[in-house]
């Protein structure tokens, strides 16, 4: 028996590293041959620019690429990155990609400073959290780190390296990058399959369309047809190429055929619909505050469940890690109100001795790093 | 409006397996926090004592109360358990097994049951069964504990147990009350209100006795005596999608080898389950009262015993579906009194075990609770969701046509969750992934693939692969878990050996 409508041909529609990108994971997922994956730029005179910034998440692509991380850091010009900073209206909130602390004997470390400290300004009980949060605290020193494995980082790149190294693989894993940019799709049917992409000097027969552009608006964002639109823009930092990232795998996951069975369309889009939902949420929370949570029920469960427990509840496909709901959830003034019994149970000085301990650790780490990493001036 | 109150006592009314494993939890972990636990029983009441069949997580609750597993099995006249074997589901004469672990291994990002798809027509391919190490060592009345180094096959299994569970309850009291549990005998013949609030202040005894309480877990089985006699909580009643409403017990002498799997065999109206223990076999048939007559659902039970009964066949009755809250005011109902799931995939005793950690986890401060019940009713229900779609699942997917039951629950509608998560499989073989929930994708696909849900097709990216290094990848495969299988000790002289039960008959 064979699979009978295999993808031959997919076209890429986008520019730069978001476009490089999508081609080097389809590249590896969809095998050594068979398939033609072609990028088709989307205008003549576009050139990534800046830094781009990447959640830990990331190393899953590297590790499908079978990419060394040295490799990587080398071309891509690479610095870790353990924290993100948001700009808010309030200021700037710093969410770490690591926790808090440690936690002790089932009890969090959040409950531990609670039970220590009792009740801190929400101000307050941030400051005193953020001392025990390695992640924070390498983040602030502000210096070129060194990658410390047992941590949770992603990267820092420029944009400019790290989509040309990922170009290199993709074509090296026989994608195809053209010169003429898009001019028109031609599409067939009531569903508006696409059924060819025409560049300026030539036309392109295809299975499947990811279009990596910009769109008007989030409504056009989804699987349609055979055609998949992924505008990856956020206002948040971090989630421009985790957008993109979590689609093209979830995408890989369903590896539709020609048919593009109409289960698996619903299922992705409904997938990606939560996604989006969340990360909305975590947008809200910073940048409008706690009074739009009403017509938000996960935020508004998150909210009520830490302001009360001082717990964060996680829904299925989170995008964000509890330490970057907990900072947020803190930089929006909100203090438990209460915490875990079990805190209470130890006595004052096992718990005082343990945070004492992660106090060291933190300081431990942070003079590593500097002995490590060279100053940003530095470089 | 009084001020919120300490929470300080603790009272569980109602002994038995969920009783006594929600006391053992709430005093190994909460015990040193200045908790009062208070367990009453009577024992007049009888005990139900469903869930002889577990699921692997029973390991970790155990472990977690620090119970020593030789001691364990020992006392409870436990077998391992590797699997459930169900007989003519899919279509009459049919076996598959839902094992406790993998299905082959993913190539190049694919998953294996792809490659099994592609081939299947291959007389050489063999079930999907042969490719799971624990079903292989089920088949061959095998046991072994899992390794832990990963790159060994014998690591892709857990194991969970079966146990007398009339015994456990009370292995877990002297547990309990060795960690501070005050046991009280008595019956429970009211529940006192507090008025403005309605949340229960105490429960009075046969006796006279009134036992005050901060929080109140009912316990009590269908009974509900606390959740619903008293707060009238409701119930959510899910029998249009699973119809079986009676179930009747009886254990018997073993007989053959002793099995590391638990089978529940289809019947005309309902299946029956066959749990082996050490000194004896439990067996019953879960039925639907308007399918079947009492009388005749007895006799197929006890015309399918493989020994001398040993009782009294006993008559169960239930309704499928759950309490609307399992939180309620102060009171958390955990076990039979929350809600009742067949135990078709060993549920039972997760539930209990789920109920109790997630209280434990969410454990109030203060009698300001309300959002640590929403909560807790937040996460049980999605595992109560969940896992009724699943026992959903085996009833639907089935070409069986030989009884009003079967035509029922062959054609019956189905919630759209479950019919959503069925056509991504058969379209090809996409299994819905998520974070929250019992059953991940190995035992979507062992009972998809088990009860007959093949694929229409398979993932293209498999014909990209050498039709020889993949005749030559599966017969390595095959081989590797016979042989592996074939080393590990029987299952009996397994136990024999290392936890062999204080009971004999």
């Amino acid at each position: 028996m064979s699979a009978t409508h295999p993808i031959k041909s997919i076209v890429i529609i986008g520019d730069g590293l978001r476009a490089s990108l999508a081609a080097a994971c389809l590249a590896a997922r969809c095998g050594p041959s068979g398939t033609r994956i072609t990028v088709v730029p989307s205008s003549e005179d576009f050139e990534d620019q800046g830094e781009v910034l990447l959640r830990p998440n990331i190393r899953h692509v590297h590790q499908l690429l079978k990419i060394p991380e040295t490799h990587i850091l080398q071309a891509a010009q690479g610095r870790p990155l353990y924290a993100v900073d948001v700009e808010c209206e309030t200021g700037t909130v710093v969410l770490p990609f690591g926790p808090y602390g440690q936690a002790y004997k089932g009890v969090s470390f959040l409950h531990q400073i609670m039970s220590v400290s009792h009740r801190e300004s929400g101000e307050g009980l941030r400051k005193t959290l953020s001392k025990y949060n390695v992640n924070i605290a390498l983040h602030n020193m502000g210096t070129s780190l060194p990658f410390i494995e047992k941590l949770d980082f992603g990267y820092r790149f420029s944009r400019l390296n790290y989509g040309v190294m990922l170009q290199n693989f993709a074509q090296n894993l026989g994608a195809s990058f053209t010169q003429a940019p898009f001019k028109a799709a031609q599409t067939e049917g009531a569903n508006h399959r696409v059924h060819t992409i025409v560049t300026e000097d030539r036309a392109f027969q295809v299975d499947c369309v990811i279009d990596v552009r910009s769109l008007e608006s989030d409504a056009a964002r989804g699987w349609r047809g055979n055609s998949l639109y992924i505008d990856s823009a956020s206002t948040l930092p971090g989630l421009e190429i985790y957008n993109l990232q979590s689609a093209i795998e979830l995408m890989s996951d369903f590896m539709p055929d020609k048919r593009f069975n109409s289960h698996e369309l619903s299922e992705f889009n409904r997938v990606m619909r939560i996604k989006e939902g969340l990360i909305e949420d975590m947008d809200i929370l910073l940048n409008q505050g706690l009074g739009a949570i009403q017509t938000r029920p996960a935020l508004r469960r998150k909210v009520n469940v830490f302001s009360k427990l001082g717990r964060t509840p996680t829904e299925d496909y989170e995008v964000f890690s509890p330490p970057e709901w907990e900072a947020a959830l803190l930089s929006s003034g909100l203090v438990p109100q209460e915490y875990s019994r079990l805190a209470d149970a130890f006595p004052a000085d096992e718990l005082s001795a343990h945070i004492k301990s992660v106090e060291a650790n933190t300081q431990a780490v942070l003079r590593y790093a500097k002995t490590q990493g060279r100053s940003i001036d530095d470089q | 409006m009084s001020a919120p109150k300490k929470i300080q006592n603790i009272v569980i009314v109602g002994g038995g397996t969920a009783g006594w494993m929600c006391a053992a939890g709430l005093s190994t972990l909460l015990g040193e926090t200045g908790l009062n636990i208070t367990l009453i029983e009577s024992e007049a009441i009888g005990v139900i004592g469903v869930g002889e069949a577990t699921l692997p997580h029973i390991k970790y609750f155990n472990d977690a109360m620090g119970i020593d597993e030789a001691e364990f099995m020992a006392e409870t006249s436990a077998t391992y358990k590797l699997g459930i074997e169900f007989v003519n589901w899919g279509k009459l004469g049919d076996s598959y097994i839902h094992p406790f672990g993998d299905f082959g291994l993913s190539n190049n990002g694919v998953a294996f049951h792809h490659y099994w798809r592609k081939m299947m027509s291959d007389p050489q391919t063999g079930a999907l069964d042969q490719y799971s190490l624990p079903v292989m060592a089920c088949r061959a009345a095998k046991f072994e504990p899992p390794s832990n180094n990963p790159r060994s096959v014998s690591s892709t299994y857990r194991y969970a147990y079966q146990f007398d569970s009339l015994k456990y309850a009370p292995f877990l009291r002297r547990h309990s009350e060795a960690r501070g549990v005050t046991r009280l005998e008595g019956k429970v013949v009211d529940v006192n209100l507090e008025s403005a609030t309605g949340h229960i202040t105490s429960v009075k005894l046969e006796s006279g006795a009134e036992i005050a309480g901060d929080i109140f877990v009912d316990c009590t089985g269908f009974f509900g005596v606390l959740i619903e006699r008293a707060l009238k909580t409701g119930y959510e009643s899910w029998t249009k999608w699973l119809p079986c409403d009676r179930a009747v017990a009886v254990p018997c002498e073993s007989a053959g080898p002793l099995l590391p799997y638990t089978r529940a065999t289809a019947e005309k109206a309902g299946w029956r389950w066959r749990i082996p223990l050490q000194h004896r076999t439990g067996n019953g048939h879960v039925y639907a009262s308007d399918f079947i007559e009492d009388d005749d659902a007895q006799i197929a039970l006890i015309n399918n015993l493989e020994g001398a009964a040993l009782a009294e066949p006993r008559l169960l009755k239930f309704k499928t579906g759950k309490r609307r809250k399992l939180w309620n005011k102060n009171c958390i109902a955990i076990g039979l009194s929350g809600g009742f799931l067949e135990p078709l995939e060993s549920t039972s005793i997760y539930l209990i075990q789920e109920g109790i950690t997630k209280l434990i986890e969410l454990f109030p401060q203060s009698s300001d609770h309300d959002v640590y019940a929403e909560e807790y009713n937040n996460l049980m229900d999605l595992e109560f969701d969940r896992v009724r779609d699943f026992l959903i699942l085996h009833y639907n997917a089935t070409e069986r046509d030989d009884s009003e039951f079967w035509n029922y629950v062959r054609s019956m509608p189905i919630p759209a969750s479950l019919e959503e998560k069925l056509a991504l499989f058969k379209a090809r073989g996409r299994v819905v992934k998520y974070d929250h929930g019992l059953f991940l994708t190995p035992s979507w696909i062992a009972v998809y693939i088990g009860q007959g849900i093949v694929p229409d097709e398979y993932d293209w990216r498999v014909d990209q692969v050498e039709l020889k290094f993949i005749e030559q990848h599966l017969a390595q495969m095959r081989s590797l878990m016979t042989q592996t299988a074939a080393k590990m000790q029987g299952h009996g002289a397994y136990i024999a050996q290392h936890s062999p039960s204080h009971v004999r008959l």
